[in-house]
């Protein structure tokens, strides 16, 4: 209201949008005109198909998926439940609870992995990393770590909003064990916390580079960077491609979380009418 | 002598028409309310004298200046904000002080004045407190003092009450008002609260749809509402729709029988009326008391205890349910439920409502 | 009834609650047991060894080693480095969030951008790299565009590979975590205390000098830090652009685990936890700005 008052003063945040909007699309266009210049002399998508097509690519990024996967499940079964006995029964713990699940924020990841790697080396007491199986393990536990700040926001969050205590109160005055208040009135609630929780997780693992390169992992991330040094144009099609499906995820996470009870999954397929 | 001026003043957001055509003329030291239900206009007719909102037809005179395209900073105005709009990171001092450094002033001076403004609102010695530290009560206060520490031309207060407890409220309005008179500050007050503008006011104007319905002082809102939308929104009241009989006579036929109003209406006869009583207008009849005024007969239906008042729901005979008030002290007279009884009026009272 | 059922209640009811209280802590141990197993045991055991010889003696050698000259210049680029993009990344972020929450930019194009920042400030790591390789490497878009006007970017001495060209990509997430992170702060910032200092006769300026910007201010702060974190822990990006060449601490310590350099792994412990100490002060620091700007939001 005030602005309209002003219309001479837009024009300054006008310019600042645009410029911004510019640095922003820019290396986006960039890498995509790049991407298209395989085939000399005219436009083609053979570096998506040479990406694509590869067994390497295919092979690392299914690891990654997977390791990613797993690490979401182990997240949310690590982070769910204590989140709720915390809030419930253990209100006093919160602030440890939370300071540790934030500190992975804190720490680079380069230095996680350096301490794993050492506490479980070859010669330590538990010798993760001298089976193919162990290293795995170790890898989903990194990735946990590295995600349990965004999980353990999102699934705390989402039991803020529904005020948790009184529903299990609630609940069990109607009879409900706490197990079937858990299963039918509490995570049905923080479902849609859960999935966001999930989309960013999975967003953080995918490329994940760090880790993997020092886990000798044959993943998704240090995949791309050996593909960087070795091919041209193969790398601004995965850059696309990655743009592309971080969006993706974070448009799913973003649904997820304005979901409300009673709409469906799908934006056009909506059960609930709307207020 | 019109000190505030607002000549024909509209605003529309859009297609949205908020105020329409608003005249208003103040005198130098006067306490104007500006009253009516969310949405009808008051606030943006305040924004607009403040400099917020810029009429999109009409004018603004201060001190017969035209003020309407003055940029806020320039217009010397205080103002004071439901949400009291305290510089977080200021004390309270220097909330005082904001005006007087923006005017400034030497520090002396300044220092001085704020003591003073202090002083006035009774909050001496919380000068070096952060707003968080103090109450809502105590923050409207200092808004007060801030507001009028550079001896503003125009006061205007937005809601300032309305986010307050209902004691503080009271006391606050008393302190605004005295403080008001004492300084001489041409105040407008924006409220949707009818007591607070009825007891805080030289004059109040009653708004509705982006128009004044009625300016005029409280006990003539009160007693002869112009509309019937301003009849409706001050106070409870009781309408009995009829017909016009005989208009020199003013004799009105009603579903409960004829009622004379003992005074000439300037409408046909035959034309629809209401006629609208104040609870309080109503008198209880002893069974076999004689009036010389107007009496509705009916039978009790409901009686509530609201303290110093007992209000009673009368099933008029062939008519409306009418809402009467009587004292407490009157209690012990008053019938049972489902008894007959019978209503007396003065004729002066009933205000008749055109359609 | 209450009189015969009061005295064994309370005999029995305390000694009753503190074993239900035992037994609720059981519910945290699995989240407890994981956190010590692969969060903080690993941070200890790099902190104990910072401090001990390849034999396990207790020495101050390793932490000393810090100041080894190519060691100490390291933590001195990647301090200038996050230093620098954080500035840059602050500045122009709170630029942006200005205009978009307060400049009156329409809703559309707001909310447009900070669902574009939730995307770009998680699109770090090594697609970003070969997308700015795409734009201001040798061949990129940019610099062709560029030479095509006459202005050959890297005869300037610019290089995507060097300092400021990482700088201007790591900025690609940083604006964005800024324009995130900053927007509670501007939209707390409530429009009657504009109108209030200007009904006081404060010009645009004057509001922004003794009110708008004190109480930005510790947020604006906090962010900053917040930002220079963010900027020292980037290590895919690093590697993506320039391989290993560019030796901010994180690639030296790359370079260390993979047994590439130094070869002396507590020295390594020593650089592991030189970085944790950075983090942790400006972490720290973080936290008390925050503390103080939330103080004014009640």
């Amino acid at each position: 209201m005030m602005v309209a008052r002003k219309t001479g003063r837009r024009i300054g945040p006008a310019l600042i949008t645009l410029a911004a909007a510019l640095y922003f699309f820019v290396p986006l266009y960039a890498a995509f005109q790049f991407s298209l210049q395989m085939r000399r002399g005219e436009w083609s998508l053979d570096a998506y198909r040479s990406v694509l097509a590869s067994d390497v690519f295919l092979n690392a990024f299914l690891f990654s998926i997977t390791a990613s996967g797993a690490a979401i499940l182990c997240g949310v079964l690590l982070v769910v439940p204590t989140a709720y006995w915390v809030r419930l029964k253990l209100p006093r713990l919160r602030p440890v609870v939370e300071f540790i699940s934030l500190l992975p924020l804190i720490i680079p990841s380069v230095v996680l992995v350096f301490g794993q790697i050492r506490l479980f080396g070859s010669n330590s007491w538990l010798p993760l990393t001298t089976t193919d199986l162990g290293t795995n393990l170790l890898l989903i536990a990194g990735y946990v770590v590295l995600s349990l700040p965004y999980m353990f926001r999102a699934v705390d969050n989402g039991m803020a909003m529904i005020d948790i205590a009184t529903l299990t109160e609630a609940a069990e005055t109607l009879g409900a064990s706490r197990l079937r208040t858990i299963v039918t009135v509490i995570f049905p609630n923080i479902r849609a916390a859960i999935v966001s929780g999930a989309f960013l997780t999975f967003s953080i693992c995918l490329g994940e580079f760090v880790i993997a390169s020092l886990l000798n992992r044959q993943a998704f991330g240090p995949y791309m960077v050996q593909l960087g040094q070795d091919r041209a144009y193969e790398p601004a099609a995965l850059a696309i491609l990655s743009f592309g499906l971080t969006w993706l995820l974070m448009a799913l996470m973003q649904a997820a979380a304005q979901r409300k009870p009673g709409q469906g999954w799908l934006p056009f397929r909506n059960k609930a009418p709307r207020p | 002598m019109t000190f505030l001026a607002l000549n024909a003043v509209s605003k529309n957001f859009g297609p949205n028409t908020v105020v329409r055509d608003f005249d208003l003329a103040m005198h130098n030291g006067e306490f104007i309310s500006l009253l009516g239900p969310s949405g009808c206009g008051k606030t943006t007719v305040l924004r607009m004298v403040a400099g917020f909102e810029t009429p999109s037809a009409g004018q603004i005179e201060i001190e017969g200046q035209d003020v309407t395209g003055m940029r806020p900073n320039q217009r010397r105005i205080g103002m004071m904000f439901q949400s009291y709009a305290l510089f977080p990171n200021l004390t309270v001092a220097g909330n005082v002080a904001f005006g007087l450094k923006v005017a400034g002033l030497p520090k002396a001076e300044v220092a001085a004045r704020v003591q003073e403004m202090l002083d006035m609102v009774g909050l001496s010695g919380l000068g070096g407190r952060y707003p968080f530290q103090l109450s809502g009560g105590q923050q409207q206060r200092v808004a007060l003092a801030r507001a009028i520490a550079p001896r503003p031309r125009v006061l205007l207060l937005d809601e300032p009450l309305s986010a307050l407890d209902a004691k503080i409220r009271v006391s606050l309005r008393t302190e605004i008002r005295a403080i008001q008179r004492q300084l001489g500050i041409t105040t407008l007050f924006v409220t949707h609260d009818q007591e607070e503008a009825m007891t805080m006011s030289d004059r109040v104007v009653v708004m509705s749809g982006g128009r004044a319905d009625q300016v005029g002082r409280p006990e003539e809102i009160y007693n002869r509402p112009a509309t019937r939308f301003v009849a409706e929104f001050i106070g409870a009241l009781n309408l009995l729709p009829g017909t016009l009989r005989d208009p020199t006579a003013g004799m009105v036929e009603t579903a409960t029988g004829p009622v004379a109003l003992a005074r000439p209406v300037e409408r046909p006869a035959g034309a629809a009326v209401t006629l609208a009583i104040r609870p309080e207008m109503l008198r209880l009849l002893a069974p076999d008391e004689a009036t010389s005024g107007h009496a509705f007969h009916g039978h009790l239906l409901a009686r509530e205890f609201l303290g110093p008042i007992i209000r009673l729901r009368a099933q008029l005979q062939n008519g409306p349910v009418f809402s009467v008030d009587c004292f407490n002290r009157d209690g012990g007279a008053i019938p049972e439920i489902g008894q007959i009884i019978r209503l007396a009026l003065h004729p002066e009272e009933m205000v008749l409502l055109e359609e | 009834m209450v009189a015969t059922t009061d005295l064994p209640m309370n005999s029995t009811a305390p000694r009753k609650g503190r074993a239900r209280l035992r037994l609720a802590w059981l519910g945290v141990v699995p989240f407890l047991a994981f956190a010590l197993l692969f969060l903080l045991a690993p941070l200890f055991y790099l902190v104990i060894g910072a401090f001990q010889t390849p034999e396990g003696g207790f020495t101050l050698a390793n932490m000393a080693g810090l100041a080894a000259p190519n060691i100490a210049a390291s933590f001195w680029l990647s301090i200038r480095l996050s230093l620098a993009s954080a500035a840059i990344g602050t500045v122009t972020g709170l630029l942006l969030a200005h205009a978009l929450i307060l400049g009156g930019m329409p809703g559309w194009m707001r909310r447009g951008l900070t669902a574009f920042s939730g995307v770009a400030s998680n699109f770090a790591g090594v697609p970003l790299a070969f997308a700015f390789i795409a734009t201001l490497g040798r061949l990129g878009l940019v610099t062709v565009l560029f030479k095509g006007l006459g202005f050959d970017l890297y005869a300037t001495g610019f290089s995507l590979f060097s300092f400021w060209g990482l700088a201007l990509t790591y900025l690609y997430f940083q604006m964005p975590l800024m324009l995130l992170v900053i927007t509670p702060a501007l939209e707390g910032l409530k429009p009657e205390w504009r109108e209030a200092a200007e009904s006081l006769g404060a010009s645009g300026p004057q509001y922004w000098r003794m009110v708008g910007g004190p109480v930005l201010a510790p947020s604006v702060m906090g962010c900053f830090l917040l930002l220079f974190a963010n900027a020292f822990g980037t290590l895919a990006t690093v590697i993506a652009l320039t391989g290993s060449n560019f030796s901010v601490v994180p690639i030296l310590l790359f370079q260390q685990i993979r047994g590439n350099v130094l070869y002396n792994p507590n020295l390594g412990y020593a650089l592991a936890l030189g970085m944790i100490l950075i983090m942790v002060v400006s972490n720290l620091l973080y936290i008390a700005l925050r503390a103080r700007a939330e103080r004014w939001q009640k």
